[in-house]
């Protein structure tokens, strides 16, 4: 396709070239439609790449396990705010897509020549996870392969930076050239949002550089609904040092100790400088086999108190018993373990230090079973969309979560456009006036040489969010973030400067970044200041309980720019 | 993974390689290449003179030129210690490494470190036994 | 104890430059510090118009890759060092800016060698009625998994001295093209292609094994390729 075209024109559109992009793409061309997949930067800068693959499905390998039971696991996990119809689906389909990615050529680890190994996880009861040594990578690979044998055309380095509507639906996107440097106009009869979390609200977090809610943002400002944004999941232990790594995952202390593969078995202890086991001050029972939320709050309450490292995290005790077993697993974690703290650590001779980080968007765009948002002709698949974890995700559902949703979405985002196939050119000569105004502001600082680096203005919004709209929260904070956000918001563009350069102008994507980082800083700010109690992954120490009133999602939607807040009953009645 | 597939056993485990050094670690793969093509270079360089020097000591038209060349040169390239020595380091590397590399088309694997390290070492008491003794 | 380090970093800019240029930057040093930490200080502190590459900073997009004192290197494994010359990847590659370099290329020729099974019919979509894990041993879907986990890197390809003195596409298509020799529905000529592709290019020196950043065995993939169209595969 010719980059420099400035004008594209498909059936449908997929944003994003993570797991949830790239399996949309090959249902809605396996549908027969047209598709054109963006990405900001290269294909394989993806969330699903960096993650360790773990896959939740009901394999039937473990005869005690069901469908139901994976159902209510991940309801439970949820805290019973997920939407049932989509843990249904979810559950359903899981295993289809995990036999659809054998199929694209991915091997799942086995046991024997047609028996998966299945393992278990935190938050779930049974024996359910496959995966494989070539973990995130394999499944990126795998379906990039897939996109490449169908010839689906893609642009890697474009930018998706606003919806263009046409009356009330969707007709593609305006997006920004980085590599070139340019706009690009994509008309589409579907648009599907597959642009992942926003873990850089966060300077310590588990994602890639490039996840800034850059869908969020889009569906936002063009009307879609939000929902469960307050939830934000943040993984109990982390890297902390060198820089580069910091916030990456270290899974779960259960890992560190015997507990992960015994459950008689104890986790690996935290410690704080002192040399105490604080965790019995915190949740006494379950101790460091707790659930991530009770952990990343304890660890995070005794960093924050001064009892913390030097370099800003606590001790992680390992039991040297399990370094044996540990490394057969997750031999990539020992890697890293040993590159960044050294091979003493990596023996589990010396404790590791450890800090909570930003792992998963929890919630998101508000999607039916087939991906469907609020906003005619515009779908959502993966960690973009909102519904299907709840107020937090159990580990393993994000993978099914993202081929789920990602095939249906693709399918049904194909079948709208074939059947509403408009004339070529159709209505979008005019695209909606303050969509092309808006994207044109957002250009107008190139080469203003101010006093501000964008570099600056994203270190102070990840600063307040991790300080007052993190691990823990509370009204007065999340008041004052409003406010803060609202002033940024405001005082960004003076003084700003940004290179004029052309060709990768880094700042000039990080300056469309933070609009979509504000947005989205600014709805879930809104909405954990909303829910005044403590749930699932929101916590808040003003409201530290679970409140009856609260059973119930918030939605949040767009008026003149600002998060408008609505309660939304539940479907489903907890089962008692 | 079920309990008590691998066990626990708090013994030293062998653990993966530190790739953080990269830039500055020493390549024995580079290494052992890079012998491989000057080893050649010498053997082709000693036979191409070796028969040049048999000319010139056997065929009459070529004595007829000069015929010290012959005998000098074959003494000299015969005598100097230091070329004896480097051409039978050049003979033993290059076969060594080469059988390596044709063993391993028909089925003998192994780790390339050991095996251009241990090359290197035979190749050098070939060597420096020539050169010495 | 170091207080800066001296770095030198390659700038180019192809639509304006007509040559290259270093730029020498003094960089803060502390402990444990990458080389990509050190190119976000210069980034943010310094040249905010450098062009740089990473997103998942653990060795997983692959997309960092640089020379460091001529070495190929990920930005984000490689520690820093007290004087060092960072450069982008050498040829085959060609620079898009600075550090960048077009990767095009290789993604092109990954998409003619089609890296998917070929043979199954649920490749496109369809459900067959029966579904079910595919049949194979546990000792070949490890060696599947381990070279699927291929980051894309180009490390091998860079320092690969067939690549740079003859005619071949590299050690990870290599590798790619055994895996799907080795995969139990691919019906594809693999052996043909990589044949093709250079397979008897390889010099055999294992300089793509020891850079693989995931340890990827990949000189052994190419010798095991050899060695079944010598002897067949016993398929």
């Amino acid at each position: 396709m010719d980059r420099h075209l400035g004008r594209v024109a498909t059936d449908v559109l997929v944003v994003g070239s993570g797991g949830a992009g790239l399996r949309a793409a090959l249902a809605a061309h396996d549908e027969g439609a047209k598709v054109v997949l963006v990405s900001k930067g290269l294909l394989r800068m993806s969330h699903t790449r960096m993650s360790g693959g773990r896959f939740q499905a009901v394999t039937g390998f473990d005869p005690e396990d069901s469908r139901d039971l994976h159902f209510k696991d991940t309801m439970a996990g949820g805290a019973y705010l997920n939407n049932p119809e989509l843990v249904q689906t979810l559950v359903d389909d899981s295993l289809d897509r995990a036999y659809d990615l054998e199929d694209f050529g991915l091997i799942w680890g086995r046991v024997d020549d047609t028996e998966y190994r299945v393992v278990g996880v935190g938050g779930g009861t049974r024996l359910r996870l496959l995966g494989a040594q070539d973990e995130g990578v394999g499944i990126a690979e795998t379906l990039i392969n897939q996109m490449f044998a169908r010839d689906i055309p893609y642009l890697e380095y474009v930018m998706a930076i606003e919806l263009l509507m046409v009356g009330s639906r969707v007709a593609g996107a305006i997006g920004y050239d980085l590599l070139n440097g340019g706009w690009v106009v994509i008309e589409a009869q579907t648009v599907i949002l597959a642009t992942g979390g926003a873990s850089q609200l966060y300077a310590t977090n588990s994602g890639p550089i490039l996840n800034s809610g850059d869908g969020l943002g889009m569906a936002f400002r063009a009307g879609a609904e939000l929902i469960d944004m307050e939830f934000f999941q943040y993984i109990p232990i982390s890297f902390v040092y060198p820089q580069s790594i910091r916030g990456y995952t270290l899974l779960e202390p259960q890992y560190y100790g015997r507990r992960h593969w015994d459950v008689d078995g104890e986790p690996g202890h935290l410690l704080n400088i002192e040399g105490e086991r604080f965790m019995k001050r915190y949740d006494p029972e379950r101790m460091e086999s707790g659930t991530r939320d009770v952990l990343a709050q304890a660890i995070f309450s005794e960093i924050r108190a001064g009892r913390g490292t030097p370099e800003g995290g606590v001790y992680l005790k390992a039991d040297k018993s399990i370094q044996e077993i540990f490394l057969k697993e997750r031999p990539m974690y020992v890697r890293r373990i040993l590159e960044n703290y050294g091979p003493g650590t990596a023996r589990f001779d010396d404790p590791l230090q450890v800090t909570p980080s930003a792992l998963y968007t929890v919630g998101g765009v508000r999607i039916d079973a087939n991906g469907r948002t609020s906003i005619d002709n515009l779908f959502a698949a993966g960690e973009v969309s909102g519904g299907v974890h709840g107020a937090n995700r159990v580990g393993g559902n994000s993978l099914p979560d993202i081929q789920v949703f990602g095939f249906r979405a693709g399918k049904a985002a194909a079948q709208m456009a074939l059947a509403g196939r408009n004339p070529a050119g159709q209505d979008l000569d005019k695209p909606a006036d303050d969509v092309v105004k808006r994207a044109a502001r957002r250009v107008q600082p190139i080469g203003r040489n101010g006093a501000t680096r964008v570099a600056q203005v994203k270190k102070r919004i990840q600063e307040m969010m991790w300080d007052h709209v993190g691990v823990i929260r509370d009204g007065a904070g999340l008041a004052e973030t409003l406010d803060r956000l609202s002033g940024l918001r405001k005082s960004i563009d003076n003084g700003i400067q940004i290179s004029a350069v052309k060709t990768l102008n880094r700042e000039l994507q990080e300056y469309f970044e933070i609009d979509n980082l504000l947005d989205v800083a600014s709805v879930m700010t809104s909405a954990a200041n909303f829910r005044e109690e403590s749930r699932g992954a929101h916590f808040r120490s003003d409201f530290p309980e679970v409140r009856d009133e609260w059973a119930c999602n918030i939605v949040v939607q767009n008026q003149n720019g600002e998060p408008s807040l609505r309660k939304r009953g539940l479907k489903y009645a907890k089962a008692s | 993974m079920s309990k008590g597939e691998y066990g626990f056993s708090p013994g030293r485990v062998r653990l993966p390689r530190d790739r953080s050094r990269r830039a500055e670690s020493f390549s024995v793969a580079r290494l052992g290449r890079l012998l491989y093509r000057y080893s050649g270079a010498v053997l082709g360089a000693f036979v191409l003179l070796h028969v040049l020097g048999q000319g010139f000591l056997r065929i009459p038209a070529l004595r007829a030129i000069s015929p010290e060349v012959g005998s000098s040169f074959l003494a000299y390239l015969q005598h100097v210690p230091v070329v004896r020595g480097v051409v039978f380091f050049a003979v033993v590397f290059h076969f060594l490494y080469g059988l390596r590399i044709m063993l391993s088309e028909v089925g003998w694997r192994s780790a390339h470190r050991p095996a251009v390290a241990g090359t290197v070492v035979l190749a050098l008491i070939a060597g420096v036994w020539e050169a010495a003794f | 104890m170091l207080r800066h380090l001296n770095v030198s970093v390659y700038r180019f800019d192809p639509a304006k430059d007509g040559v290259p240029r270093y730029d020498t930057f003094s960089v803060p040093a502390f402990p444990e510090q990458r080389v990509l930490d050190v190119l976000r200080y210069i980034y943010e502190n310094e040249a905010s118009d450098l062009a740089f590459e990473f997103a998942c900073r653990t060795s997983r997009c692959g997309t960092c890759s640089v020379l460091v004192n001529g070495r190929s290197v990920l930005a984000c494994q490689e520690r820093a060092k007290p004087n060092m010359r960072v450069e982008p990847l050498s040829p085959p590659f060609p620079v898009v800016r600075d550090l960048v370099v077009s990767r095009q290329q290789v993604d092109d020729n990954r998409k003619r060698l089609n890296l998917t099974p070929v043979g199954l019919e649920s490749t496109q979509g369809g459900i067959p009625s029966e579904r079910g894990p595919l049949r194979i041993s546990e000792e070949k879907a490890e060696k599947q998994q381990l070279i699927n986990s291929c980051i894309n890197c180009q490390l091998c390809v860079t320092e690969c001295p067939a690549v740079h003195l003859r005619e071949f596409e590299g050690p990870m298509l290599m590798a790619q093209l055994r895996r799907l020799d080795e995969h139990p529905v691919d019906r594809q000529d693999r052996a043909g292609q990589a044949v093709e592709g250079g397979l008897y290019e390889c010099f055999s020196c294992d300089i793509c094994t020891e850079v693989c950043p995931v340890e990827i065995p990949l000189a052994d993939q190419i010798r095991h390729f050899r060695q079944d169209i010598l002897f067949g595969d016993g398929s």
